[in-house]
């Protein structure tokens, strides 16, 4: 944060060292290593020649886990790690593109509405008021209806309706600074609406932003995984974690691994996520107290 | 109370008026022609430009509007494409397994919360605390549908103790039945809870009329139940009530995975056959539904702590 009006972090934050015995820190390191490690397999999979995940193999479906097949083999013969791993480009990049959009959109419509106020205000938190009364699920599942199942339809809809909570944020924060010192002093300077905006007000928004977003990003996940499941998501034979589950849901009785390895991938996933929003949370309190 | 009541009622009238909009507008969205659509094969300029009449969606979006307030008044929403009902008819069917579902679950998650919550607060930073921390960090990270083909696996395929799918007759086979359903749907609520609670009660342990009940020389079993845990059942019926809509979304995936014939599964199928009167009256339904029971939480607990009312 480089905004000249921000205080800076007091003492108490900057003299824990950077050790391992801190478990905030500790929880950091492992989230961002299963986050990262996994996505950045997931992206260079092509390149690590570990085979078609669409390739049909009926000799050798419905295979158990071994070292051939670590994650054992669908009904069609189709390696799951394979299908796992190409699943990660999917579910992440989802996550992670549709958390970041409707924190921009929901940003700039919260901070709109804190900043100028009035009947654009009203018009603008009403609709929030409105999106958030409805379970995320239901208006996903709905709004996915009217756009057509299919990948494009879940970015859309999960886009349409997580941005509410990052505007209602922002709106939250926008009000107490409208009324800080340094927002009021920079209007007495005449600054134009856009410098205090952008260089005063939005440096100081971030931060709950951002930890709303770590978890916005499993939800948005964990959303697809469910679309899919549900068959209004990614549409079979491409690979995605929720497909896969759901796929493997006809064979619980005789091959176990279809469904349930994808699911404790997703489970993994999720804990680190919820790791790096720990030690995002732990830091934001600690900021709140060393400001004080 | 009474005041209070009145300012917080009036206060949900827009949202409801933002909820209809949101559910009439879905059907609005939709970039084919719902007409065409439910015409199919045949779809014949005259035959569009009738049924268009027929459902006056000839008519401008405003008036629509109106129109779609104005039948909602009556509960009239329109026939199911599908399956060729009233959808009023179709939803009152589907809603009795829901609530049922989502009343067994909310006992569960209370019970599990409950206990969660106080172990955990009672040792905070030591090894019960610890392990409740990772086991609702565990559930809040595991996809319900998937928690529920799990339970499925191991309860009704491998032990033969559930059955897998569907409702059965009779008091205590439905509740059987409806078993491993609220369970999957309360390890998805209660990690949440479990959050709200725990931090409740730390602060509730340290708070200074217990203190003061403390330095009267009372146990502190109870000072636990007589202090502490009653003052808490405030913020856990309100945390519930408050989270009523994250329930329903588990429901709703709940009652597909366990073919439970609600109104989970009742919108999964009408978004699967585009059958968007069924969808806009769900979405409806479950808008009016969750605005409702936060209405009602609040006032509950403006009634429960006489603060809140200022």
């Amino acid at each position: 944060m480089k905004a000249p009006a921000v205080a800076q972090p007091g003492r108490l934050g900057r003299s824990i060292p950077w050790a391992w015995r801190d478990g905030a820190r500790l929880s950091l390191v492992i989230g961002l290593t299963i986050v990262l490690g996994m996505y950045v397999v997931g992206l260079v999979a092509p390149l690590l020649g570990i085979g078609d995940p669409l390739k049909l193999d009926y000799d050798a479906a419905l295979l158990a886990p071994s070292v051939a097949h670590p994650f054992g083999t669908d009904n069609l013969g189709r390696d799951m790690l394979v299908r796992v791993v190409y699943g990660t480009r999917v579910d992440l990049t989802l996550g992670f593109v549709t958390a970041t959009c409707s924190m921009l959109l929901g940003m700039a419509l919260g901070v709109y509405a804190g900043y100028f106020g009035g009947i654009r205000e009203s018009l603008i938190m009403r609709t929030v008021d409105a999106v958030l009364s409805l379970p995320f699920l239901v208006l996903v599942l709905a709004i996915v209806a009217a756009v057509g199942p299919g990948l494009v339809g879940v970015y859309v809809a999960i886009i349409a309706v997580s941005w509410a909570i990052y505007a209602r944020i922002s709106y939250a924060q926008m009000l107490v600074l409208r009324e800080k010192q340094f927002i009021l002093a920079a209007r007495t300077l005449a600054f134009g609406d856009a410098r205090i905006v952008f260089k005063h007000a939005l440096p100081n928004i971030f931060g709950p932003n951002i930890a709303w977003l770590i978890s916005d990003i499993i939800a948005n996940i964990l959303g697809l995984a469910i679309l899919s499941y549900l068959g209004v998501g990614i549409q079979p034979p491409d690979p995605e974690w929720g497909a896969l589950i759901a796929d493997g849901q006809t064979y619980l009785r005789t091959a176990w691994w279809i469904s349930t390895i994808p699911g404790l991938v997703l489970v993994v996933v999720g804990i680190g996520f919820l790791l790096i929003g720990d030690w995002f949370t732990t830091r934001l309190a600690g900021n709140a107290v060393a400001r004080r | 109370m009474r005041r209070y009541a009145a300012r917080r009622a009036l206060h949900a009238v827009p949202v409801l008026f933002g909820v209809t909009l949101i559910s009439f507008l879905l059907v609005h969205a939709i970039p084919g022609d719902p007409i065409r659509t439910m015409l199919q094969l045949h779809a014949t300029p005259e035959a569009v430009a009738y049924w268009r009449n027929f459902y006056g969606l000839d008519l401008p979006l405003p008036i629509q509007y109106l129109d779609f307030l104005r039948r909602l008044a009556t509960l009239d929403m329109g026939q199911s494409i599908q399956l060729r009902q009233f959808v009023s008819d179709v939803i009152i069917l589907r809603l009795g397994p829901t609530l049922a579902l989502i009343l067994y679950c909310v006992l569960l998650s209370l019970l599990i919360t409950f206990v969660l919550a106080t172990v955990s607060a009672l040792s905070v930073g030591h090894w019960p605390d610890r392990v409740v921390k990772v086991i609702s960090m565990v559930t809040n990270a595991m996809p319900a549908f998937w928690v529920g083909l799990t339970l499925i696996e191991i309860f009704c395929i491998r032990l033969g103790l559930f059955p897998a799918s569907g409702l059965r007759d009779g008091l205590l086979p439905l509740i059987w039945s409806l078993t491993l359903p609220a369970v999957t749907v309360a390890l998805y609520v209660s990690p949440v809870l479990i959050r709200g609670l725990r931090s409740t009660m730390i602060g509730l342990l340290h708070a200074d009329f217990v203190e003061a009940a403390r330095a009267r020389g009372l146990s502190e079993s109870t000072i636990l139940v007589r202090y502490v845990l009653r003052n808490s059942l405030v913020t856990l019926v309100t945390m519930v009530g408050l989270n009523v809509g994250f329930l329903i979304g588990g429901t709703i995936v709940v009652e597909n995975v366990f073919a439970i014939p609600g109104i989970g599964q009742l919108i999964v199928n009408a978004v699967t056959s585009q059958d968007f009167p069924v969808v806009q009256a769900c979405v409806l339904l479950i808008g009016v539904w969750v605005v409702m029971v936060n209405l009602l939480t609040d006032l509950l607990n403006a009634a429960l702590d006489p603060r809140i009312r200022l």
